[in-house]
Order: C-alpha cells, then sequence, then structure tokens
C-alpha cells in the first residue's frame, strides 16, 4: 500500500432503513492521522453509516475499501484485525473481570487454539491505563458505573490494534472532564500513530474541538467536507431545522440554537 | 453479589488443575457406582473383573450391568450440561437449558408413540427422530418471517418454548390414550431413568464429539455470549458460528435424551453454577461442565437404583430434587 491509500474510502455509498433513503452518492476518504466526526439530528443515520463503514451492516448501494482493498475482499476476521468498531451500547450478560473484558480486544489477533500471551496482557492493561482503569483487573466489569464501563469499551478497542476506529457516540456516558480525557487518547492515537478515526458525536462542541473533517446527515442527504466547510451556521441551521449560532472563541467555540 | 465473585484469568495452567480436580472426582464417582448395589463388589475385585479373571458372576455384573449403566450415566450428564452451556452462552441467557429447542418433548412423542404401538425396538430410533424433528422444525420456524432474516436468538427461543408447549399437549394425550400397564414405564421415560441401558457407546461418541467441535469454538463463544454486534466487529462468522454450535448441543441433547430419557436439571444447573465459582470462559466451562454433569448424573444414578432398594428409582427425579434447591439458592443468591 502506498502511503497515500486512504485508511478507508467511499464512493458512491447510499444507505437506507426500512424503505426511507438516508444518504445518496456519498464519496470520501480518510486517510491516516485524520479525525473524522459524524453529526446530524435524531434518525438521520449517523449509527447506520457506521456500522456501514464498518462492515457490519451492507449498504443499498456503493463501495467501501480499507487501505485500498474492498470490505467484499475481506473475511470478517482480517476486517477486525484492519478497523475496530465502538458499538453505542454494550450490555453484559454474564459475569466478567475487567481483565476479561478487555482481553476480548485480542481475539481477531489470536489462532484457533492460541491463549492469550503475557504480551496481550500487557497491551490490555496500558490501554486499561489510557482510560484511567488501571488497578481495576479484577473487578465484576457489571459493578462499574456507566462511564467506567464506556471507558473499558474503549480500552479493548485501542487493545484491538486497528488502524481505524469507527467509534458510535464514544463521549455518551461520561461526564466533560472524562469526555475530553477519553478523546484526546482516541485522536492521538489518530493524529500520533499513523491511525484514522471515524466517530459518531452528538455534541458539536466535541466535534469542532475534535474533527478535522465531518460528515453531516439530515433529511435523507448527506455532506462530507473539511470541518471548517461543514461547521458553518448556515449548514448547520438547515441541518438541525432550527437557527443557530455561532459563540465562544477559537478554543471554545460551539453553536447555541438561537 | 458480582463484587464478591473475583475470578482470577483463565489460563491454560489453571484449567488443567481444575480439569484435573474434576477428573478424579469422576473416577471416584465411577468407583463408587461399580461397587455398590444388590450384590456388594469390593474394589480388588472390579478391578480383576475389568481384566478378566474374576469369577463368572461378579465379571457379568460388573462389565455387563454396571460399567455400560454407569459410563452412560457419565455421558447423559455430561452430554445435558455441555448442550446447557452452549445454548446458555448462545441465547445470553443464564437459564436457559438443553431442551430449550422442544429436543426433549419432540423425543418424548416419538419414544411414547412407539411405547404406545407396543413396538419396544423402536423406542430408540423414535426418539431420536422426534429430537431432530423437533430441532429443525424450531430452527425452520424461527428463521421464516416477514423479513426473512437470519433467527434472532430471542426468535429461537419464544419459538422453542411453543413448540415444547405443543408437545406438551401430544404428551398429555398419549399419556390419556395409554393403558394403565403402559402408564408406569411411559412416564419413568418422561422422567429420565438409565434403568434399561444396555450400551454406553453411542452416547460416549457422541460426548467426545460435540465436546471436541465445541472447544474448537470456544473462544468464539466468549465473543459471542457478549452480543452478536461484538462479536461481529471482533470478526465471529456469527451466523456460522451459531448455526454449528447450536446444531452441537442439538445433536448431544438427542442423544442424551434418547439415552436416558428426559433427565432434567443438569443441563440447567451444572453450567449455571460453575460459572459462578470459574467463570465464564467457555475454555474452562465446557469441559468442567462435562465433568460436573457427568458425575452429578452418575452419583445420582448410583443413589436412584440403592437408595430405596430392591425398589429403582427413575434418576431423573433425583436430579429434580437436589437440582430444584440448588437452583432456587443460586436465582436467591443472583437478588441480593
Amino acid at each position: 500500500m502506498s502511503t497515500d491509500t486512504p485508511r478507508l474510502s467511499c464512493r458512491g455509498l447510499s444507505l437506507s432503513v426500512a424503505g426511507r433513503i438516508l444518504a445518496t452518492g456519498l464519496d470520501f476518504d480518510v486517510r491516516a492521522g485524520e479525525c473524522w466526526a459524524i453529526i446530524g439530528p435524531n434518525g438521520a443515520g449517523k449509527t447506520t453509516l457506521v456500522t456501514a463503514l464498518a462492515g457490519l451492516r451492507v449498504p443499498a448501494s456503493g463501495e467501501i475499501a480499507y487501505d485500498g482493498t474492498p470490505l467484499a475482499a475481506l473475511g470478517p476476521r482480517e476486517r477486525a484485525r484492519i478497523r475496530g468498531f465502538l458499538p453505542q451500547d454494550s450490555v453484559d450478560y454474564f459475569p466478567a473481570t475487567v481483565l476479561e473484558t478487555a482481553l476480548v480486544g485480542r481475539h481477531p489477533h489470536l489462532a484457533r487454539w492460541q491463549w492469550e500471551s503475557a504480551a496481550d496482557v500487557e497491551r490490555v492493561h496500558a490501554a486499561l491505563s489510557a482510560f484511567g482503569l488501571a488497578g481495576l483487573d479484577a473487578r465484576d466489569a457489571r459493578t462499574l458505573s456507566g462511564g467506567e464501563r464506556r471507558r473499558l469499551a474503549l480500552a479493548a478497542l485501542v487493545a484491538q490494534d486497528p488502524a481505524l476506529l469507527l467509534l458510535d457516540e464514544p463521549s455518551s456516558h461520561l461526564d466533560l472532564g472524562q469526555q475530553i480525557a477519553a478523546l484526546d487518547t482516541v485522536c492521538a492515537l489518530a493524529r500520533n500513530d499513523g491511525r484514522a478515526v471515524v466517530m459518531v458525536l452528538h455534541d458539536l462542541h466535541l466535534a469542532l474541538r475534535y474533527a478535522d473533517h465531518v460528515i453531516a446527515l439530515g433529511g435523507g442527504h448527506a455532506h462530507a467536507g473539511t470541518a471548517t466547510d461543514v461547521m458553518s451556521e448556515a449548514t448547520l441551521s438547515a441541518l438541525f431545522g432550527h437557527r443557530l449560532v455561532s459563540v465562544g472563541n477559537a478554543a471554545t467555540r460551539t453553536f447555541l440554537p438561537v | 453479589m458480582f463484587a464478591s465473585q473475583h475470578f482470577v484469568r483463565a489460563t491454560p495452567g489453571r484449567n488443567v488443575a481444575i480439569l484435573v480436580a474434576l477428573g478424579v472426582a469422576a473416577l471416584a464417582a465411577l468407583a463408587m457406582a461399580l461397587t455398590v448395589g444388590s450384590v456388594a463388589v469390593d474394589g480388588a475385585t472390579i478391578l480383576r473383573a475389568l481384566t478378566r479373571g474374576a469369577s463368572a458372576t461378579e465379571t457379568a455384573i460388573v462389565r455387563e450391568l454396571r460399567l455400560p449403566r454407569a459410563l452412560a450415566a457419565f455421558a447423559v450428564g455430561g452430554l445435558l450440561a455441555l448442550s446447557g452451556a452452549l445454548m446458555q452462552a448462545l441465547l445470553r441467557n443464564p437459564l436457559a437449558d438443553p431442551y430449550i429447542l422442544g429436543i426433549s418433548g419432540g423425543a418424548a412423542v416419538g419414544a411414547l408413540g412407539a411405547m404406545l404401538a407396543g413396538v419396544t425396538a423402536m423406542i430408540t430410533p423414535a426418539a431420536f427422530g422426534g429430537a431432530l424433528i423437533s430441532t429443525l422444525l424450531v430452527f425452520g420456524l424461527a428463521r421464516t418471517g416477514a423479513e426473512r432474516t437470519p433467527w434472532t436468538t430471542t426468535r429461537l427461543l419464544l419459538t422453542g418454548v411453543v413448540v415444547a408447549a405443543g408437545w406438551g399437549a401430544v404428551i398429555a394425550l398419549l399419556l390419556t390414550l395409554a393403558p394403565d400397564v403402559q402408564v408406569k414405564g411411559m412416564l419413568f421415560w418422561l422422567i429420565g431413568d438409565l434403568g434399561g441401558t444396555t450400551t454406553a457407546m453411542p452416547a460416549l461418541v457422541a460426548l467426545a464429539v460435540t465436546l471436541a467441535g465445541s472447544l474448537a469454538l470456544a473462544r468464539d463463544l466468549n465473543v459471542l455470549a457478549r452480543g452478536e454486534d461484538l462479536a461481529a466487529a471482533l470478526g465471529v462468522a456469527v451466523a456460522r458460528t451459531t448455526m454449528v454450535l447450536c446444531a452441537l448441543a442439538a445433536f448431544g441433547t438427542a442423544v442424551a435424551v434418547t439415552t436416558a430419557g428426559s433427565v432434567g436439571f443438569v443441563g440447567l444447573v451444572v453450567p449455571h453454577g460453575l460459572r459462578l465459582v470459574i467463570g465464564n470462559d467457555q475454555r474452562l466451562l465446557l469441559p468442567a461442565s462435562v465433568l460436573t454433569g457427568g458425575t452429578l448424573l452418575l452419583a445420582a444414578d448410583t443413589l436412584a437404583r440403592t437408595i430405596a432398594a430392591p425398589i429403582q428409582l427413575p434418576v431423573g427425579v433425583i436430579t429434580a430434587l437436589v437440582g430444584v434447591p440448588v437452583l432456587l439458592a443460586l436465582l436467591a443468591r443472583g437478588r441480593s
């Protein structure tokens, strides 16, 4: 793969759910080092888009490729070694420790009869520390708070070591300080480590703060572009169906409804 | 409840230690089963009988009566516990049991039908056929639908429950129609009984096949037990893996039911209880369930044929009498 091959590329992507068209003819490339946000009102299809990008949902039409290889040419295990996906919610059906839960991220890297090695455990420990969960190894994951569980899911994703991180509302359940800490960690992976991040974000101030590119979804249309291009009063007001104004300075900028 | 459960992470070394301990318990139960009965046979005689050397009577008692029955009890208990563990993980429901696909009901209708028709030779094939038909019926019904999507676990569970209720009605009908002399045999079959066992081979072979197949997919099952979306994201071929593991569980259950009738509670209680003690890593839980389920049913069957001797109780009575309070205790523990 040449250095300028996009981590993720989309050509003519169209999405529909139960006959309702969410997006048509969407083209974009996500390159190493980039951090993308998917924004839009409720029901616009943000989750549908990110699950389609993860290869977990077949789009109505269009081509998706990871590092230049079409998704159709990659099996589920190969995909899981390239991209990681953080679902909106996780449910714990059975008791499991924090360490066991995060170790699941190593699954795609292990052969059928292989056990997690000391190196795998070390990688998981590093990921747990990165999200402030060091020392909680033996805790039952079901006794954690909502925010801790969200960070545990993020740690499992990072332990998976994907080049492309697809996240559905990574900041949900997190308080303001934790949102910043978690997204700092995630976006540092893209900017310093040659990975790429695409995340659904609900809060416009987080999109402004972290995303260099934005996909705006709403009313059956999708528009992909640079953050400066998409994050404008006019575009966002049309997207959310309510007049929004930009407030704050460069560091704390956000949009508020009038 | 959860805070008190600090499992050590499953590692190959820890697993071997636990499985060796359970294996020793299984051998002890086997020794006990060969020793006690209407004729007491001591350990030295058993060893000689197994290696051809004791008197003809003792050889016959050990080799032709007690050993096949003991091995069959172990295999049936192992199959039920293994199938229960698989179904609980696949349906992500700790209260799922091996009969959830209506297997025992289908097998019972086949077996009782053969008894009613008076063709004793057909009881086993009819039971196996009934189990197979019920499994295919549940999978087939759960799969068709407006959206024609692959079946979901909820739909599978609901379809299984409904089909099982249907079989229940047919069983009640057969019992009502049966002449009085046959009803006792039918009831024994329904409760689960190893009295008629002549060979343990089919059940032992089925146990080996089911265990080997499910161990190969054990880590995939670990991920699947955390949800299908997460499993798919982590590279598990969800539909194929679920289908293969369900088929293994259905096969194991069908063989168990065909061998011993519908023995209750082993498949429900053993994996559930073990999970609370050793954790939910399927690479340990599956073989540990086999050993524990096998040992329990073997011990229960030994009890069933000696406790009220010369009357032999159906083993299902013992497993239910032990299983009900154990399950209630586990549930109460889960609420606190």
